[in-house]
This record gives C-alpha cells, structure tokens and sequence, in this order.
C-alpha cells in the first residue's frame, strides 16, 4: 500500500500505511499497535484459547474488571519500586568510629604542641578512620497498600490484553521435551522476545520446565507467583486457563485485613 | 469516559515519541507532506497520536513513573555553594541557634517574661460538659433531596450517622442547629440530643416534630454501633435515665436499638 501524495483522503491512507509498517501478523491474537479507544471501560475481554499446537479451543471471557482497567503507569511504577526494594538484601555496611580498629587514647595534650587537637586517631578526617552516617545493614522494605498491589497487578494484565499479548492456552505441557522443539514454537509465535508461562498447578509443569530450563528468554511460574514486575520484564504473556481463572478468584476475594 | 485517561499516560508516551511521532514519520517515509492540513488528516493525526502504542509496550520498565508532584525532594543542607545551603546550612553565623544539640526550650524568650505568662490564667475545664455534632437544616435537606435519608421515616442519629453525614466520630450525640432555616420545608420526624430554637421554628413550621432524645456514652455506642455488642457476644445495654440536672433539657430517654417510629407525645416523659 503506497501513499498517494495529494489524494483527498490523505490521513487514513497515512495511517494505513504507518500501520502495514509496522509487522502486524496473523498470529492467534494480533498484536495491536493501537489502543483501542474502550480500553479501560471495565468491559469483560473475549480472547481465543489455544495452544501450543495453533488448535482453536474456542473463546475465554476474562473479568472486566481485572483484564480491562484504565492504564496507570504511575501505580505501576509504584509496585515496581516496591518489590525492588523489598528484595533488596540491604548488606552495606561501614564502620564508625566505635567499630573501627584502633585504641581509644588521645593522640597528644590538648594544648601546647603546635599541631591541631584531636581526640582519636580515627575520626572521620583520618585515613583508615571512620565513616561518618555510612550505610548499616538495614530493610530496605518499603510499605504499600495492597489496594494498590492488587490494582497493579490488574493494570499490568489489562496493558498486555490491551497490547495483544496476553494469550491463553488450555494447556501448556509441550509435546516434547526437546528444547529445539520449544525455541521453534515461540519462534512461530510472532512478536515474543521474551514469554511468561504461567501455569495454575500448585508445581510448574515438568516438562515445560525442561523444555525451556535452557532459554534465556522463556520463564516459568505457577499462578501464585504472578507479579508486576515479572509481567512487565516479559513482552508477552502465556496463561493457562486455569491460571486465569485463579488469578480473578484471587483478585475477587476481598482483602483480609 | 475519556477522562480514564491519565495525563501521565498520554504524555509519558507523548515523550516516548518525542517531537516525530509515527504518523509524522510515516508522512515524511511516503515523501507526503501535508502542507494545508485537512482537518480529517488532523484528527486523525491526534487519535492516532494519542493511542499508539510505543515500541517497547505500554509499561516499558525504562518509561515508569509516578505522577509529577507526587514525590518530595528534601533538602540536603551543606551540600556546596550552588545548592544554596551550602556552609552554613541556613542557620547563620555563630550564636546558640547555630550549634548543633543545643538550642533554647520551646517558648523561651531570652529570659524576657514569656507570653503564656505574661497572660493572667483564666477558668476551669468543665470534665462533664456534653460535646455535640452539629447538624444544620441545609445539611438535611440536601441528604433528603439524595436520598441519603427517607425524610418520611423517623430520623434517629443512627440513621445519619449511616448516611454519612456525622463523620466518624460523634461526641456526646447530635444537636440540629438551624442554617438554612428559612428555606426548609419538609414535615420532618427527627430524634436528637439538642436542638437549636431556630431549628426547632423551622421544623415545627414545616409541619414536623424534634424530639431531644438522652443517651449516655454506652448507650449512644449501642445505638450507632450496636454491630459491636453483638461480636462480643453482648446484649444491647438498657437506656439510661438522665441526671436531674439534664431533664431540662431533653424530652425523653433514647431507645435502644434505633426506633423506627416516633414517639407518640403522650409518652414523652423526663
């Protein structure tokens, strides 16, 4: 599709032909490179179930409520911040003047010999002396509502249904255990750099872990461990249908306070 | 509902495109410029603009952050001469305010007599005196014309309490004062602690009646709370009969829990 320079219809031929460069593909859920403009409406999300063998298993309808929020970047970021900093391990430490080695005798009198006083040869002024206000081992855990937890975890599932890249199969056991097999599916799967498995048993499926243990690219977690930032670090996402259903049971059940 | 929106999500990806967005790329790409916009070509350069979808997905981990304003940047005093608070850190030079650790106590003068004694001492705290939340006419009309209240029902300060319109805390209970008086007409039947004489025209004029009911603390937490009583397994307490020196001022003792009918006038007894 070319652009015709000067025809009357000059945007949407401009559009469509922004659109053709970009590589949409017929995979089985389109990439979008456009939001639509009922995003965010809270409205229930039909998407295709399918598998890794391309089969149709028919049509899921995901929560409104979970699947299709407005897109907030700046909870996100905020659940972000959070679980980065409470896996911090928090392991800096520095010595001050009580720790660091060295006797606690004044060097020389008070008065009377020409040189500046001190009291310790390990002030902070001092080589081999202390550090003044260092780091200490501490938490760097910082506190956030679950309210807002549990909204990011919603906005990051909308943002990838709203992408086209959330896709949900009805199983996610490969046929084979050959990691050669696994590296061809996700090559078919258009768009994927980097995939997120999410699986509802209470284990990772075995062989998918084998399949892909060796793929740099490809991750496995049970539905319990979905997280922002997980979903935010893969481009594309994999549910199962189980799994997506135990994640709006999750985010339906109120919050124990 | 456009105002889903965020602005921080437009203009983040707004300056994810920077200057050239894709459609304007796309425009120099096929070597069209559009030299007299059209104005379909403009919205339809707007929507796209507005919902494209950048490169790296909607909440790429490189493009996240919090509204602008929502974080504080404080002040590192004696950080160098460009931060403005450099040296002396804001306190000036010398002098007792200026060292660290010390300084005078709170509402020291210098030695000069200070204000809270220079002023003379003056009355007694009152440990009996009735704190009441204040309600105004106005205030009611409005929860009626919500539909907050049914103005039709007998209003007990439970039923305001859970239309909102208390707060959370209510002291010794409620009395009615009377701002919007001259425009309130609904016949109203109401049960509070206190009325104002103004309030109580104005009801009566409308055709309703107030009633200054009496409870004590415990009998004002069972009325507004009595969700409370039941998870410990208690039964609602009896209503108390008032001190002497307060049946002037009220007409009749609470009832617990909330009524749901008035009182009829013969009853009304202190």
């Amino acid at each position: 599709m070319q652009c015709q320079g000067g025809c009357a219809r000059q945007g949407s031929s401009l559009l469509r032909s922004w659109l053709c460069r970009q590589h949409a593909t017929a995979s089985t859920v389109a990439v979008k490179h456009v939001l639509s403009s009922t995003q965010g409406q809270l409205s229930d999300v039909e998407v295709k179930v399918t598998n890794f063998k391309k089969e149709d298993k028919g049509l899921a309808t995901l929560a409104g409520d979970v699947f299709d929020v407005p897109i907030r970047p700046d909870i996100v970021h905020r659940v972000v911040r959070w679980q980065l900093a409470k896996r911090r391990q928090g392991n800096a430490s520095t010595k001050g003047i009580h720790e660091v080695s060295g006797t606690g005798r004044k060097p020389g009198p008070q008065k009377g010999s020409g040189r500046a006083r001190h009291g310790s040869l390990r002030g902070p002024q001092f080589r081999g002396g202390a550090t003044q206000h260092g780091p200490k081992p501490r938490s760097h855990e910082i506190g956030l509502q679950k309210q807002v937890r549990r909204l990011g975890l919603k906005v990051a599932l909308s943002s990838r249904i709203a992408e086209g890249k959330l896709k949900v199969f009805d199983t996610v056991e490969p046929s084979t255990l050959k990691t050669r097999e696994m590296e061809r599916l996700i090559a078919d799967m258009e768009g994927c750099k980097k995939v997120l498995f999410v699986d509802d048993a209470e284990n990772v499926n075995e062989p998918l872990c084998r399949a892909t243990g060796n793929l740099h690219y490809i991750n496995v977690i049970p539905a319990k461990g979905l997280n922002v930032y997980s979903i935010l670090q893969h481009d594309t996402l994999v549910m199962t249908l189980g799994a997506v259903r135990k994640i709006e049971e999750r985010l339906h059940t109120p919050i124990n306070r | 509902m456009r105002q889903v929106w965020g602005r921080n999500a437009v203009s983040v990806w707004r300056s994810l495109h920077g200057g050239g967005c894709a459609y304007s790329s796309a425009a120099s790409e096929g070597g069209v410029r559009a030299l007299e916009p059209v104005e379909g070509v403009k919205q339809v350069r707007e929507k796209v603009r507005q919902r494209v979808i950048p490169p790296g997905g909607l909440l790429a981990l490189n493009s996240l952050a919090d509204n602008p304003g929502s974080r504080h940047q404080k002040t590192r005093l004696g950080r160098g001469i460009g931060s403005g608070k450099g040296k002396t850190a804001g306190r000036g030079h010398k002098g007792q305010k200026a060292r660290n650790g010390r300084s005078p106590r709170l509402g020291f003068e210098g030695g000069q007599t200070p204000l809270r004694l220079r002023i003379p001492k003056r009355g007694f705290t009152n440990n009996f005196m009735n704190t009441f939340q204040e309600i105004n006419l106005n205030t009611i009309s409005e929860l009626a014309k919500e539909g907050r209240i049914d103005p039709s029902q007998l209003i007990t300060m439970k039923t305001l309490k859970d239309a909102g319109a208390l707060g959370k805390k209510v002291k010794d209970g409620v009395k009615l004062l009377g701002r919007g008086a001259e425009s309130f007409s609904l016949p109203l039947q109401i049960e509070v602690s206190r009325v104002s004489d103004r309030a109580k025209t104005a009801i009566e004029a409308a055709g309703g009646s107030v009633k200054r009911v009496h409870y004590n603390h415990l009998g004002l937490k069972a009325l507004l709370t009595p969700e409370w009583f039941e998870k410990k397994g208690r039964l609602l307490p009896q209503p108390a009969r008032p001190a002497p020196r307060l049946r002037e001022r009220i007409d009749a003792v609470g009832r617990l829990p909330a009524p749901a009918t008035a009182l009829p006038t013969a009853e009304i007894s202190a």
